[in-house]
């Protein structure tokens, strides 16, 4: 009987927290589309997929180096329902004088979204290392139901360094 | 799982030049949009991505300062084999970026077998090993299959739940990374553009510690995240200026340029190269 109560508890738990496919499963049509690209993108170790209800953010961040071109897509996985918009920002620090001390302040700033980049993928790269944010947010869909996004993120050697 | 509350509550910064004398206490505040509780996945890069970019610029190969790979038959605990791991996974990854194959095999070797040790025995099958003496001598083969491998262990290890593992071999080949880094400058002053790189890591560290603060219950993590705070306090003191983020788009492709940016010092990269080396040694050292 126990056996019985363990097996319905983790059924429950399993389809409410649900692990996530892999990245590449989540965008295969996109990997599969592309892989004829030459000089060829590769999936990063730095690609995430994370849960997300309806009208909340996923968040990951991830370090962008000189020297690389990158292109980053975001998709929610088969069969979610709602739509999904994201955002990439940098956290920057504004030094300012308040009364005579120095303080500094963190402040969001939005490098690119998907109005940006439109319904495809968004390419940038980048003059030195940075930590980059990217905000992923899911409108309409089932408030109590997860769904799994995945931010991909590919990248292959600029042709030219940016150092 | 690899997750923390980030919490940009109001902290106090200690800037400081260098080894110098003037030290002054500065409050931070914080803007709206980010004062609200977030959960944020962090990553860093792999060893490839990092040496790919440094191959390029001013360095000296040092292949002599690569951990000895007899040594990966020594280790007799988990924790010793995953960050052990994660320094042969840098290791490989700086042979290649510097076109030198010769070594491969034996490192990719000493891979397989910790690899099976800590549970991704599955990562390496067969395929990989006979890839690996196909390409024997192509370097650029050789790179692509030391990124796989790196990459296929990552996701096998975050699959299997073993995100303790997964946390020490990040910590190993960061360190490893940031060892052979210093170890290919030509001295101080002598590779202004690795250093400048070797300055940039700060943020590569900032992210891994925010990686392993989901596996604090585990003591080597915890241990090693004490030490990688210290090395970020060592880039604290760094000579850093604020500016604004430009974003440039050419045919749809963007660029970012600019921003906050800090300078390597003299006093800075020494104090990093001997704690790094601290470091290093405790990860290699056979107990």
């Amino acid at each position: 009987m126990k056996g019985i109560y363990t097996l319905l508890f983790v059924t429950f738990v399993g389809s409410f927290y649900a692990q996530c496919p892999a990245i590449e499963t989540i965008h295969k049509d996109h990997l599969k589309e592309k892989s004829k690209e030459k000089p060829a993108y590769s999936v990063s170790s730095q690609s995430r997929t994370g849960n997300v209800t309806s009208d909340k953010t996923y968040e990951m961040s991830f370090i962008a180096q000189p020297g690389t071109d990158y292109r980053l897509t975001t998709k929610a996985a088969a069969g979610s329902k709602g739509s999904i918009s994201f955002e990439i920002y940098e956290l920057d620090v504004d030094k300012k004088m308040v009364n005579g001390k120095e303080t500094y302040k963190r402040e969001k700033k939005v490098l690119a979204s998907s109005e940006t980049a439109g319904m495809g993928s968004l390419e940038f790269s980048t003059d030195k290392t940075r930590k980059i944010f990217v905000a992923v947010t899911l409108t309409g869909g089932d408030k109590n139901k997860p769904v799994c996004v995945g931010v991909l993120i590919e990248d292959k050697k600029s042709t030219k360094l940016g150092l | 799982m690899n997750k923390r509350i980030l919490i940009f509550s109001a902290t106090l910064f200690l800037m400081a030049s260098c080894g110098g004398e003037t030290k002054k206490t500065v409050e931070t505040e914080d803007s709206k949009p980010t004062a609200e509780e977030m959960v944020v996945d962090y990553n860093i890069p792999s060893p490839s991505d990092q040496f790919s970019l440094i191959s390029k610029l001013d360095v000296g190969k040092n292949t002599k300062i690569m951990h000895n790979p007899e040594d990966a038959d020594k280790y007799s605990n988990s924790a010793q084999k995953a960050l052990n791991f994660g320094v042969y996974t840098a290791d490989v990854a700086y042979l290649t970026s510097f076109n030198e194959t010769n070594q491969y095999l034996t490192y990719f070797g000493k891979l397989e077998k910790l690899g099976k040790d800590i549970g991704v025995a599955q990562v390496f099958g067969t395929e990989l090993g006979e890839l690996a003496k196909k390409w024997d001598g192509n370097a650029d083969s050789l790179f692509r299959l030391s990124d796989e491998t790196y990459n296929k262990t990552f996701k096998r290890l975050i699959e299997i739940d073993k995100g303790t593992e997964l946390s020490l071999m990040l910590v190993g080949g960061w360190i490893e990374s940031m060892h052979l880094m210093i170890g290919s400058s030509k001295g101080y002053g002598k590779s202004p553009k690795l250093e400048q790189a070797i300055a940039e890591q700060k943020v590569v560290a900032e992210n891994l510690v925010e990686f392993l603060v989901s596996y604090q219950d585990d003591k080597d993590v915890a241990a090693y995240t004490k030490d990688l705070r210290d090395i970020i306090k060592i880039y604290d003191k760094l000579e850093c200026s604020s500016g604004e983020t430009k974003v440039g788009n050419s045919n749809g492709k963007l660029t970012f340029t600019g921003g906050d940016e800090c300078k390597m010092t003299e006093a800075c990269f020494t104090e990093l190269k001997s704690k790094i080396a601290q470091v290093r040694t405790k990860i290699t050292s056979i107990k």
